[in-house]
């Protein structure tokens, strides 16, 4: 019995050297494994795809996107959105987006930008400038919401950078609902990042994951892009008619809402 | 189209969505923080990372306001039969009508108003004016337009 538990003893011990011994590899390579790589490759097939897109005179998306809240003690929420977006570049643009919570019609012609809130029967209308990068610029710093998959308007455009990437690699050939795609993954601060970019003649986005950094939870967005670069649309694609009912509200103003004293 | 004749009472529709098993929300929970949802953000916004927003969550979704009578069920234009039950809990989210002030929900029993164009809600002696965005709509306590 003594004898058992001296064997029984060693033998732990040694296998707690051996642990200790193993989990110091361990750490050493993984270290050397987080040293950020920006593969050449990974960049240049961004910034073709940011080029592709900014040369579309128009297009259509169909995306279903999902996204998640995380509560106090860190459960996380998962949201799905249908997300509808026709635009005519420079300045048009018509976007759906449907939710269990909401559906919005964002409507923009070049001068008036009109947000539908269908299930309220309630618009807003404002002025905006003449070109669709304007717009997302103005709804985030006047009004703080995003047109809806903002980020196909930012890639490649003027101003745009890659500055922020700290790691940038190739994970291989993948297939997002049938398309062919090459998958990225890139790191930056606050968010890790993977794109699935068409392969061939039309570098697209197929498919993007954000994973927020800023919460140990790491919540998670989701997007799959389904592409019609011929879209078919006229006139009154881009302009709001009011159906029966519906009551012109104001357009919340982000920065000034939270303000009391106010009287509109 | 419209459903608002076939008026429930609040008490009976809590029955029915529990007996329906389509259990609605019982407590408010607050989000500490959301997904991120573009790469590419404009870095000269300032962004409100910490949400803390309270979402029973049936409360941060749309829900139709219509002839005096608040949500019950009644004035959905949407075929979401869970929504119903924002009703529920919206009765007892009445705040303090400070001018300036900005809630999630309304009073119940509340009246649309459209003064120089804009719509209103008037609920009592109580004015509020709607605000839509992109993912919320809130009402603002508004001195009375008229």
């Amino acid at each position: 019995m003594k004898f058992m538990t001296g064997v029984r003893q060693a033998s732990m011990a040694a296998a707690l050297v051996l642990a200790v011994a193993g989990g110091a590899g361990a750490l050493a390579s993984a270290e050397e494994a987080a040293k950020p790589v920006i593969e050449p490759a990974a960049m240049s097939a961004l910034k073709a795809m940011g080029a592709y897109l900014r040369d579309l005179k128009s297009f259509q998306v169909d995306a279903t996107t999902s996204d998640e809240d995380v509560l106090d003690d860190g459960q996380k929420i998962q949201y799905d959105n249908v997300v509808q977006i026709l635009v005519e570049f420079p300045g048009r643009l018509r976007a759906e987006v449907t939710s269990d919570r909401r559906e919005r019609l964002y409507l923009y012609d070049g001068k008036t930008f009109t947000l539908f809130a269908r299930r309220l029967n309630y618009y807003a209308t404002v002025p905006m400038p003449p070109t669709v990068g304007k717009l997302a610029d103005a709804l985030e710093e006047q009004y703080g919401f995003s047109v809806p998959l903002e980020d196909l308007f930012r890639w490649g455009a003027p101003g745009w950078s890659t500055d922020q990437i700290t790691s940038a690699i190739d994970v291989g050939a993948s297939s997002v609902q049938g398309t062919t795609c090459e998958h990225y993954a890139f790191r930056q601060p606050d968010i890790d990042w993977q794109i699935w970019i068409q392969k061939g003649a039309h570098p697209l986005p197929r498919k993007l994951v954000i994973t927020a950094k800023t919460d140990e939870a790491r919540p998670q967005y989701t997007a799959v892009y389904t592409w019609n670069l011929a879209p078919s649309y006229n006139e009154q694609s881009f302009a709001f008619d009011p159906p029966d009912g519906a009551v012109r509200v104001g357009l919340a103003d982000a920065f000034t809402a939270g303000k009391a004293g106010g009287s509109k | 189209m419209n459903r608002c004749g076939r008026r429930v009472f609040r008490t009976a529709l809590a029955v029915v969505v529990v007996a329906a098993g389509t259990a609605g929300p019982a407590q408010a929970r607050n989000v500490r923080s959301q997904s991120r949802g573009a790469v590419n953000v404009n870095q000269n916004v300032n962004r409100n990372t910490n949400v803390n927003r309270n979402v029973n969550v049936n409360v941060d979704r749309d829900v139709h306001v219509h002839g005096g009578y608040y949500g019950g069920g009644c004035c959905y234009h949407d075929d979401h039969p869970v929504a119903t039950a924002a009703a529920v809990t919206a009765a007892v989210m009445v705040t303090a009508a400070v001018v300036g002030s900005i809630v999630n929900t309304l009073p119940p029993s509340c009246t649309t108003v459209v003064v120089n164009g804009f719509g209103y809600q008037q609920c009592g002696s109580t004015w509020y004016q709607p605000q839509i965005s992109g993912g919320s709509t809130t009402y603002v306590v508004v001195n009375p337009p008229r």
